[in-house]
């Protein structure tokens, strides 16, 4: 009795949506998610050929890897989020006032003010901006700043989080990205406020700026790595 | 491709995420904060919606529940109880009984004081589980809950003393009462209990019920009360899902599963889907942002044409279109479709940066005339030069919101170019539809599912036609053998009837006209059969100024009774009556809007149906409604007077995802005659809300999404 009640419950609750037709507030409706299944699928064209054929020595994938992501002839970012399970790739789409907007292939975005990242856009839990300091300021490794972050919060409401931070050398460090090694300082930024701490990183390198880093995105998302794979 | 809203809620579960790590308010088998059975001192987080289940031996009870504000709940409970007619005849094996509850929290608890909390149960109803408390509950280290609290009515019924004289006998009549008479009226009971949160997802509780179910167990027989002490251990699922398992009264096993949801935060807090374009910036050019391009001696000729096909093409990419678009040398105007984005700013954030990529450097003002039905609803005059500096700006929402104007749409620039590709417009859609009857005591729900073809034919700006159709599959409406026994013209009561006649139906087909008459003044006249009992006219006009909180509106209406055959004619109830209303909307801040119509009904009986809702930024709202008319309770029949609550659940929250699709139900205890109203589509004050500045602003976050 109590379970038909319940699905009874559920569908008093209900109504049916959706069906076939060419109402547009419908068809848009099976692109559920999209945007979240195309920052989560972890596949690249590079890496579905990298995968076709003889297994190769992981060395040689990468070199191939590498060659695959080169041919595109423009910078690539490689872009983890850990809560999403998200593995892609970012490539710049344009700039404004010193900001670079990078873009999947399926249009999510990340903007930095070189190498900090400032906003998201079809992260879901976005980053929707933020006063961050600047690269030179994070590679000093010195010194204190604020920082405020602007989320998306609860009712759509923007929800301002500040905090204050110490900027820290942790040392010389070998980076790896995708078979090839890159020299960098790794630069701990600590931060605190709002009941929480958190720690972005940084590894530069005197070339391209950040080599590597580990940034905060939001409540939600936590941290996003950035891999600095073709210049 | 169809989805139900219980998949959808599935979804919410599954996504829900892990329990919180501290001790979080729980529910009671009544569905509302509490012990096992008992209620607790504690409220819910504000706006929290819960839907409980339980079974307690013979006593099963589904209540929804809403935490109206941060002290305020509301709960409507649906309760059977079996084995009703052991002892004592009755035509009914189950006994079904609707209640509302009401809590109040007082006191939030504090370092040395605990929360405490006022209720009435079935304070409105047939009162026979009526009672009301107050209980006081304290937090000890983080792990454990103590609740000690006194009870009158039913919740005074074992172990009870003394209390303020005596309590007046259940007037049942025709239920719906309030019994203001009864309350904290004779016997007091105490009651308590305490909860041992032992790791994160598990809880243990022992209570003392001071509920003696004298009807229940004493009088039906339906269980034993062995004992007052209930025992019982809850699993948090995750954040939404409870489940729980407990011995009750020495004799019982109890089980619940409670649902909560929070309205206030979508599956991901955020919003799927790509990103926007950026905004383009205008080359600091050396002669200045010229005009030249648009001075009828302009080489090339008029370059509107080829600017509105380019616009046009960048809003496709985000499902929206052009109604029309005004240009000159420094303003454009975009009259704008937007039927995808759930979200307004965003919409009209995108539009601006669409704008940015097509307008020549010299159009600096951007306003944008967001249209539904072919009314423009507001201008949102935006700045180039904002949008330009602003885009990458820490706390750019707000920065813009303040250089943003928000005004009434105004008249149609005379040198407008319509969007001949929109009109004439035809939309269809065919899907499966459920048609719902609740709260027969035979079988508490009734389903029908239907398949259902629906479409529009917009013939030009503010002209629809409109109509849908439907064709039973399978279902048991028509199994119900309760007709109807109004002493009033069945205008709602006879919808068995209805659904007997026939498995194919004319649900409405319409012609609408909606138009903008005066500044700040909307109206829409309907014509046809406007819905599945009733075909007609009906006219409508509303005030509302663009950033006022108050609306007024007048609505007049003739309509005839249609054949329950679902065709065409009026011949088998010939019932035709004049209705109309006039009506106030009055928007409170915070989301909670309020309406007051007084007018004639259905039955022609004369009166005001009162409403409160609480809207959420995201569209999810949560309300209830009563109507006091010149019928008395005994012309009204059972309940009384006609009331309900009613729940909108947005897509875009279930599933993160930007479209504007809601679902929406209205749950009457009963539906009679008296205080019926016309159920004609596309009623102005929520078609224009939208793009009005409150609602706007309440959404803004999302402008640069």
């Amino acid at each position: 009795m109590a379970v038909k009640q319940a699905s009874l419950f559920l569908l008093l609750l209900a109504g049916l949506a959706g069906a076939c037709g060419n109402d547009p507030a419908e068809s848009l409706g099976s692109k559920l998610l999209d945007g979240v299944e195309g920052l989560a699928r972890p596949a690249t064209q590079a890496n579905d050929a990298a995968a076709a054929g003889p297994q190769p020595t992981p060395a040689a994938a990468a070199a191939q890897l590498r060659v695959s992501l080169a041919s595109v002839g423009v910078p690539v970012v490689q872009v983890k989020i850990a809560t999403l399970g998200a593995d892609t790739y970012i490539t710049p789409r344009d700039t404004n006032s010193g900001t670079e907007t990078w873009t999947t292939a399926d249009g999510s975005i990340f903007t930095f003010r070189e190498g900090v990242l400032i906003s998201t856009r079809g992260a879901v839990a976005d980053l929707m901006s933020a006063a961050a300091p600047s690269a030179r300021q994070i590679s000093s490794a010195s010194g204190n700043h604020k920082r405020s972050y602007f989320l998306l919060g609860d009712e759509d409401r923007t929800l301002r989080v500040d905090m204050a931070c110490t900027l820290q050398l942790i040392g010389s460090e070998t980076v790896e990205i995708i078979g090839r090694t890159h020299g960098t300082r790794h630069i701990r930024e600590n931060c605190e406020g709002a009941g929480r701490t958190i720690q972005n990183e940084y590894w530069v390198d005197g070339l391209v700026g950040f080599r590597k880093s580990k940034q905060w995105v939001s409540y939600r998302l936590g941290y996003a790595e950035f891999f600095r794979v073709i210049d | 491709m169809t989805r139900r809203l219980s998949s959808i809620l599935l979804m919410g579960l599954l996504a829900a995420g892990p329990a919180g790590a501290e001790m979080a308010p729980s529910l009671n088998f009544g569905g509302v904060v509490g012990l096992i059975d008992m209620p607790s001192g504690e409220a819910q987080p504000d706006g929290r919606l819960s839907i409980s289940f339980s079974i307690m031996g013979p006593v099963n009870r589904t209540t929804l529940s809403f935490q109206i504000s941060p002290r305020l709940s509301g709960s409507f409970r649906y309760t059977g109880v079996r084995k009703w007619n052991d002892v004592v005849p009755n035509p009914f094996e189950t006994y079904y009984d609707r209640s509302f509850d009401l809590r109040y929290l007082v006191l939030r608890e504090q370092r040395y004081l605990p929360s405490v909390t006022v209720g009435l149960q079935d304070f409105i109803g047939t009162g026979l589980s009526s009672a009301e408390y107050i209980a006081a509950t304290k937090t000890f280290g983080g792990r454990v809950k103590v609740t000690a609290g006194l009870g009158w009515g039913r919740l005074g019924s074992y172990s009870g003393f003394g209390g303020f004289g005596t309590r007046p006998p259940v007037d049942i009549g025709v239920g719906g009462k309030v019994n203001a008479g009864q309350w904290f009226k004779g016997d007091i009971a105490p009651f308590g209990g305490i909860e041992w949160q032992a790791t994160e997802k598990l809880t243990l509780k022992a209570e003392y019920s001071s509920d003696a179910y004298t009807l229940e167990a004493g009088q039906r027989q339906t269980f034993e009360r062995r004992s007052p002490f209930n025992f019982g251990v809850e699993y948090q699922v995750n954040r939404s899902l409870r489940l729980g398992a407990y011995s009750v009264y020495g004799s019982e096993v109890g089980l619940a599963m409670h649902v909560v949801l929070n309205p206030k935060r979508r599956r991901f807090d955020g919003i799927a889907g790509p990103g926007p374009a950026s905004v383009k910036l205008r080359s600091p050019a050396a002669n200045g942002w010229s005009d030249a391009w648009i001075r009828a001696d302009a080489p090339g000729g008029d370059p509107r044409p080829a600017l509105q096909t380019r616009l046009a093409k960048r809003l496709a990419v985000d499902g929206m279109s052009i109604e029309s678009l005004s240009i000159s040398a420094t303003t454009v105007q975009l009259r704008l479709r937007n039927p995808s984005i759930d979200n307004g700013p965003q919409a009209i954030g995108r539009a601006a940066r669409a704008l940015s990529h097509v307008m020549p450097p010299s159009v600096e003002v951007f306003e944008i005339v967001p249209v539904v039905n072919g009314m423009g609803i507001s201008r949102v005059t935006i700045r180039r030069s904002d949008i330009e500096a602003l885009e990458h700006a820490p706390g750019q929402d707000i920065l813009l919101r303040q250089r943003v104007t928000i005004t009434d749409a105004g008249p149609l620039p005379a040198d407008s170019q319509p969007n001949v590709d929109l009109y004439p417009k035809l939309q269809w859609k065919l899907g499966i539809a459920p048609a719902l009857s609740y709260f027969d005591p035979s079988s508490p729900v009734r389903a029908d599912l239907n398949l259902r073809l629906s479409g529009q034919y917009e013939l030009r700006p503010g002209l629809i036609v409109s109509g849908a159709a439907t064709q039973k599959l399978f279902g048991n409406r028509d199994q119900s053998t309760r007709v109807s026994n109004s002493s009033q013209p069945p205008v709602r009561s006879d919808g068995v009837r209805y659904a007997q006649a026939t498995d194919t139906a004319l649900d409405r087909l319409t012609l609408a006209w909606y138009a903008r008459p005066a500044e700040n003044v909307y109206s829409r006249v309907t014509f046809g059969y406007l819905e599945r009992m009733h075909a007609g006219v009906s006219a409508e006009v509303l005030w509302k100024p663009v950033d006022s909180q108050l609306a007024l509106g007048a609505e007049v209406n003739y309509s005839r009774q249609r054949d329950p055959n679902g065709g065409f004619g009026f011949g088998y109830y010939d019932y035709g009556v004049a209705t109309g209303h006039l009506s106030a909307y009055y928007a409170f801040g915070g989301g909670y809007l309020g309406q007051l119509d007084v007018g004639r009904y259905l039955a022609g009986d004369v009166g005001a149906t009162l409403s409160m809702d609480r809207e959420f930024a995201n569209g999810w709202k949560v309300g209830a409604f009563a109507t006091l008319t010149s019928l008395s309770a005994a012309e009204f029949g059972e309940g009384s007077f006609d009331k309900g609550i009613r729940i909108t659940v947005p897509l875009n929250w279930a599933f993160g995802s930007p479209n504007r699709t809601k679902l929406s139900t209205t749950i009457r205890p009963i539906t009679r005659d008296g205080g019926a109203r016309l159920s004609v589509g596309g009623r102005l004050y929520d078609t224009i809300r939208d793009y009005h500045s409150g609602t706007l602003d309440s959404q803004w976050g999302r402008v640069w999404r």
